[in-house]
């Protein structure tokens, strides 16, 4: 600061004094030998290097703005290898080192040999020991008790370029062992192992959550506080700062000087005079940085699922001043993704002008609320920036709710039923359409069910009965849980979206039939539809499926559900029949399919398959997932496995004509 | 299950069209009103032009400075070597404005990215640099014509001095 003031009082002394010796010569007594000019040359030269360097040395401090035109991104299970290890061990351990990885893929591989081999568990705890168990050496030999050997010179020159510390090459090695013994689709031991884990979301570009979302406490407003105007509307995000953009340009005046001073050339003399014109325009801030309004138009609010929106965004600047630089980003649904046009524009706008933009969005099932625009303003010569947070002047939401359409293929209910007239087949004779058994007419019985053939033949009167079909009371459970926001790719339907679409279509399937469906969530927020049927029943349904907050379509935070479960079964009355949809991508949905199976409530799984195999994480994800499946088949629950290339029809109809048993 | 779309697709956050074109022309400009009077003016610009064009292409800043300021000392050669005055204030206000343009066309690249609509922001920007430039040659040519009268040598040091203190000040 000193230095400055102190630099800048002789910088004008200097600058009187020289403007005095111009005009009267030989004010000044003394001339200037060649050793005096060729120091300050030299000095001004060093001090231009100076520059340079803290050019070079310097980063440019703009704004990051946000990736909005992508949906949140969600993992497969095993994206943490330590958590799904973590998961075959009973208990949980303080830290993580190389002893419990062994462990846990030590149960991993007992628990697979002991489902799918021809092991028990102490037999398999010995093949393990003995390295019987597989083919792989690295891996028998991880996991027991010989020596681990060495990779070939050549895969170790290979792993050079790979980056794979010998760890990790033991777990892959192992790993694949383990998915190998459970019959999945199995990965060769060696080849390719990078080339996959470089498609996981960690190494994309746009996750939101961490880098892409910028450092903004304002961004996540509630609609409420969107629309409210006033104050709220526009905050600033970070004050006025210099970018950096212009630093160093004073080493054209610099050199200039230093040079021309040197060889005596007034070209380059005068070449300062440039410097010094850039170098104090981008002091200046000529213009400074100011606020808009926006304002944002749909095309629709209520599109239908996968429908095009078209989103217009009109910027306006309502100050008395010339805006020069206008960096927007618009507030894009977190769950939203845009497919057309970008959501982005920079302008320059005169006073009360306004400009518009649009692009297109691709509408999703949920309540979407448009976040704040996010506006990075500079002054004219772009040295100064300032970030600020808007909102738009009406808050703007757009609603989604798909349309019920019935399963083409039936989804099997278990035998237990209600008093209403239905299609669960009961051990019961009554009326019906199945035969079910004739007995001895009792008065009062209708004409039209005497079996009049046998009258004719025996002279006996009987009566006949048909099977009785029961209505069934049917409750959907969908697992909302963080564990369950899973999908294979980072951008494709998670499973809980995959869930709740199918929810929609089992309740359309079973109330079509005479069933009495309600709708309930594991979640953290309380989501609760009472069994019922009927058009009103059907609205509700529809809407809650929809646009309930415990389903969005947008992971919450991690939160307990315990408590709710335990409301849960209170409400069930005796005889509610579950229909579990979850990806059993973690041990709670397990928990719960075998608990409520244990109360008395008989539990059908539907579980939309989440899982990928790029990296051995997502191998083991998948082995544990497997085990989960035919753990709840082995205890006599029916689980539709479904997989993500197929419809949930599909799944259904293979699991009727009995393939995955 | 609703088919999706593959909404992956990587956002280009690369420099912008337009401001890459500017740059071009600024280094190019830069180039051709020095480049014909002296080798090493030739060498340096040719250099800095080069370096100027990969660090549009891959988006690096530290590129777009280093070819800028090449343009600049291949411009201060020429100078040097008794160039005349109006090429080489032109080659040095060229070759500030492709910094100026090249360090714009990342920025608003990275922030806005390529799809979106930047045309009115670069074009106030360029502008604005454009008319800055043409004024500072204006003044450092009338400067030249002016005072081509043989003022005393200590009277120009002063001066030199004078306007170095101010610089350091300002930045």
């Amino acid at each position: 600061m000193n230095y400055r003031r102190l630099a800048s009082l002789l910088g004008v002394a200097t600058l009187g004094l020289g403007l005095v010796a111009m005009v009267v010569p030989g004010v000044v007594p003394f001339g200037p030998g060649p050793v005096l000019v060729w120091g300050v040359g030299g000095l001004v030269l060093l001090q231009a290097l100076r520059v340079v360097g803290a050019r070079r040395r310097s980063e440019l401090d703009e704004a990051v703005t946000p990736t909005p035109e992508l949906p949140t991104a969600t993992p497969p299970p095993g994206e943490d290898l330590d958590a799904v290890l973590e998961g075959f061990l009973d208990t949980r351990g303080v830290a993580f080192h190389r002893g419990r990885a062994r462990e846990g893929l030590r149960s991993a591989a007992v628990a697979v040999l002991a489902r799918y081999g021809t092991y028990s568990e102490v037999e398999a705890e010995a093949a393990l020991d003995a390295g019987t168990w597989t083919d792989d050496r690295v891996a028998a030999a991880f996991l027991g008790e010989g020596n681990v050997p060495p990779s070939p010179p050549l895969a170790r020159v290979r792993n050079r370029f790979r980056s794979e510390t010998p760890m990790e090459r033991v777990v892959r090695h192992t790993v694949d062992a383990i998915v190998a013994a459970a019959g999945l689709d199995a990965r060769s031991g060696g080849s390719d192992g990078t080339a996959r884990r470089r498609g996981t979301v960690r190494g994309r570009e746009s996750r939101r959550t961490t880098a892409g979302r910028g450092p903004s406490p304002t961004d996540e407003t509630t609609p409420g506080e969107d629309g409210s105007g006033g104050e709220d509307r526009d905050t600033l995000v970070r004050a006025s700062h210099p970018t950096g953009h212009w630093r160093g340009v004073s080493v054209v005046a610099l050199v200039g000087i230093g040079a021309g001073v040197l060889v005596g050339e007034p070209a380059v003399l005068l070449a300062a005079v440039v410097g010094i014109g850039f170098a104090a325009y981008a002091r200046s801030s000529a213009l400074p940085p100011g606020a808009v309004s926006i304002e944002r138009t749909l095309e629709t609010d209520r599109p239908d699922p996968g429908e095009t929106v078209e989103v217009t965004v009109t910027v306006a600047n309502d100050t008395v001043r010339y805006l020069p630089d206008l960096r927007l980003v618009d507030g894009v649904p977190e769950a939203l993704s845009v497919i057309d046009g970008s959501p982005r524009l920079g302008t320059a706008l005169r006073p009360g002008e306004r400009a518009s933009f649009s692009y297109a969005i691709e509408a999703r099932r949920g309540v979407h609320t448009f976040g704040r625009a996010r506006l990075v303003a500079r002054d004219l010569p772009g040295s100064t920036e300032q970030e600020r947070s808007i909102a738009a002047r009406t808050a703007t939401t757009l609603t989604c709710v798909p349309s019920l359409r019935p399963l083409t293929e039936p989804l099997p209910l278990r035998g237990q039923a209600t008093q209403y007239v239905g299609q669960v087949e009961t051990p019961r004779g009554g009326d019906g359409v199945e035969f079910y058994a004739t007995r001895e007419y009792r008065r009062g019985d209708a004409l039209s069910r005497i079996d009049w053939h046998r009258r004719a033949r025996t002279g006996e009167l009987t009566t006949v009965e048909f099977r009785e079909e029961r209505a069934a009371r049917v409750v959907l459970v969908i697992d909302a849980t963080a564990t369950a926001y899973r999908s294979a790719e980072p951008y494709e339907p998670h499973a809980v979206d995959r869930a709740v679409d199918a929810a929609g279509r089992i309740y359309a399937s079973l109330t079509g039939s005479g069933d009495r469906v309600g709708i309930a969530a594991l979640s953290a927020e309380e989501c609760w539809l009472a069994p019922g049927s009927g058009v009103d029943h059907a609205v509700e349904a529809r809407a809650l499926l929809a646009t309930h907050p415990a389903l969005s379509p947008v992971p919450g935070e991690r939160r307990s559900t315990t408590h709710w479960q335990r409301r849960l079964r209170k409400r069930l009355q005796p005889g509610t029949q579950v229909v579990f949809l979850a990806p059993l991508a973690s041990a709670s949905g397990d928990r719960f399919a075998r608990e409520f199976e244990a109360y008395g409530y008989p539990v059908t799984v539907v579980s939309p398959d989440p899982t990928a195999d790029r990296t051995p994480g997502h191998r083991l994800g998948r082995v544990a997932r497997t085990l989960r499946i035919s753990g709840l088949r082995a205890a006599g629950i029916p689980v539709v496995d479904w997989p993500r290339d197929r419809t949930v029809d599909e799944a259904i109809a293979r699991h009727n004509e009995g393939w995955e048993r | 299950m609703s088919e999706a779309t593959d909404p992956g697709r990587a956002i280009d956050r690369s420099p912008t069209r337009l401001g890459r074109w500017a740059t071009t022309g600024a280094g190019v400009v830069a180039l051709a009103s020095v480049g014909l009077y002296s080798w090493p003016a030739l060498a340096a610009g040719t250099l800095g032009l080069s370096l100027l064009l990969v660090g549009l292409v891959r988006g690096t800043g530290g590129l777009v400075d280093g070819g800028a300021f090449a343009l600049f000392v291949g411009a201060v050669l020429a100078g040097a070597e008794g160039a005349p005055v109006l090429p080489v204030l032109v080659g040095v206000a060229a070759a500030v404005l492709a910094w100026d343009f090249g360090g714009t066309a990342i920025g608003v690249g990275a922030q806005l990215g390529r799809e979106a609509d930047t045309v009115r922001l670069e074009a106030a920007h360029l502008g604005a640099s454009t008319a800055v430039g043409v004024t500072v040659l204006g003044v450092g040519f009338g400067l030249y014509r002016v005072g081509t009268g043989g003022q005393p040598i200590a009277a120009l040091l002063l001066l030199v001095i004078a306007a170095v203190l101010l610089v350091e000040a300002l930045s």
